[in-house]
């Protein structure tokens, strides 16, 4: 019955064969039960072994299997094919706006360019005390909704601010980051990070499109996480203004 | 490292939503102020307050050419567009509009009715 068969559409490119991408076309006979899009991936390259994609833990906790599914980027393991198909079909492509190594797989360098840049560890130059570096219940509070981010690179290429600058915008999943050590009150480096994020570039390039909520697979918002940087970073020019008179 | 690598970046093929249209269209209306509507805004306005001839002669250009009377009612809503997708971005940078998905597709559909709303008032006025 052509009911039961699912029409995959992948993006598949092979720098050694192909000069350009091409998008492929599989029929697969429909699973009896619900399963997950990773799933479908295996079953897939049963059919045709050539076919290339990152995975690891199955469980939505690596981040290594983000693709653009239907137009939407999430996690191929924990996103079951029944959320997204449409008449049968499924469209698999790359993650958009990273360069294209094989089939599935992106090149992630820009991306984890934009995460070192952040400095993405605790500054605090204090002596450390013998256990560990004490924080109020209601501090460590702030830091939910941030610190679960497993930088899997779907929020980053997803906006159409990275595909634009991604060498000078930070984009989302670097800004959720950047705002999770500014948020941390055991972080003692707040103006010297603040003072980094102050170009036009940085931070000013997000233009609120929303996008990275949308696709965040595990549920979090770096556009509220932007925010609160670009409220922190006008609060830290009046600070100057009021102690130095005016500004700079 | 291999520098030709493909992008995949098939903006047909890539789902926005409803907020990404606003912002980007914020933008195009941005860009369209500047290079049009500010440059043919000045001159209506210098032909309006040369003289009284020329304030009669395009009064009645506007009322005989249907081409010119659309462009001008264009010019306007561009401009007004820009405010109310403006203003909302100024909410929600202000954290007035919680920025949440759901909230920021609410502000988005209110933003247009809005929108809709006084391009019809618009329309009716000029016409």
């Amino acid at each position: 019955m052509a009911t039961n068969i699912l029409e995959v559409n992948m993006y598949r490119y092979n720098p050694e064969e192909d000069k350009f991408p091409y998008i492929k076309q599989y029929q697969i006979e429909k699973p009896a039960k619900d399963i997950m899009v990773l799933d479908l991936l295996h079953l897939l390259k049963e059919q045709d072994e050539s076919i290339s994609y990152r995975r690891s833990c199955r469980e939505g906790v690596c981040g290594s299997d983000g693709m653009n599914i239907n137009g939407k980027n999430g996690l191929a393991c924990i996103t079951p094919i029944s959320s997204v198909l449409k008449k049968n079909k499924i469209e698999l492509r790359p993650l958009p706006g990273l360069p294209v190594i094989r089939d599935l797989v992106v090149d992630m360098t820009e991306f984890y360019a934009q995460y070192e840049k952040i400095k993405p560890f605790l500054q605090n130059s204090t002596t450390a005390p013998e256990q560990e570096r004490l924080q109020s219940p209601e501090d460590r509070d702030k830091l939910d909704g941030l610190y679960e981010c497993i930088l899997c690179a779907c929020c980053s290429t997803s906006c159409p601010s990275f595909w634009w600058n991604p060498d000078k915008f930070l984009g989302p999943a670097a800004l959720l980051q950047a705002y999770r050590f500014l948020a941390d009150t055991r972080d003692l480096k707040t103006n010297e990070r603040l003072e980094d994020l102050s170009d036009p570039f940085s931070v000013y390039r997000c233009h609120g499109i929303m996008n990275c909520v949308s696709v965040c697979p595990k549920g979090l918002n770096p556009n509220k996480a932007i925010g609160e940087i670009k409220t922190m970073l006008l609060k830290d020019k009046k600070e100057i203004i009021t102690t130095d008179g005016a500004m700079n | 490292m291999i520098q030709n690598r493909p992008v995949n970046i098939n903006l047909l093929k890539i789902k926005l939503p409803l907020s990404a249209f606003l912002s980007i269209t914020h933008r195009i209306s941005g860009i369209l102020i500047f290079f049009l509507v500010l440059p043919f805004s000045v001159f209506i306005f210098s032909e309006l307050t040369l003289n009284q001839n020329s304030f009669d002669n395009f009064m009645t250009m506007y009322h005989t050419n249907l081409g010119i009377k659309f462009g001008c009612i264009g010019l306007i809503l561009i401009f007004q567009y820009h405010i109310f997708t403006g203003i909302r971005h100024i909410l929600m940078d202000f954290h007035i509009l919680n920025e949440t998905l759901s909230s920021s597709h609410k502000s988005a559909v209110i933003t247009l009715v809005l929108f809709a709303v006084n391009a019809l008032l618009t329309l009716l006025v000029m016409l």
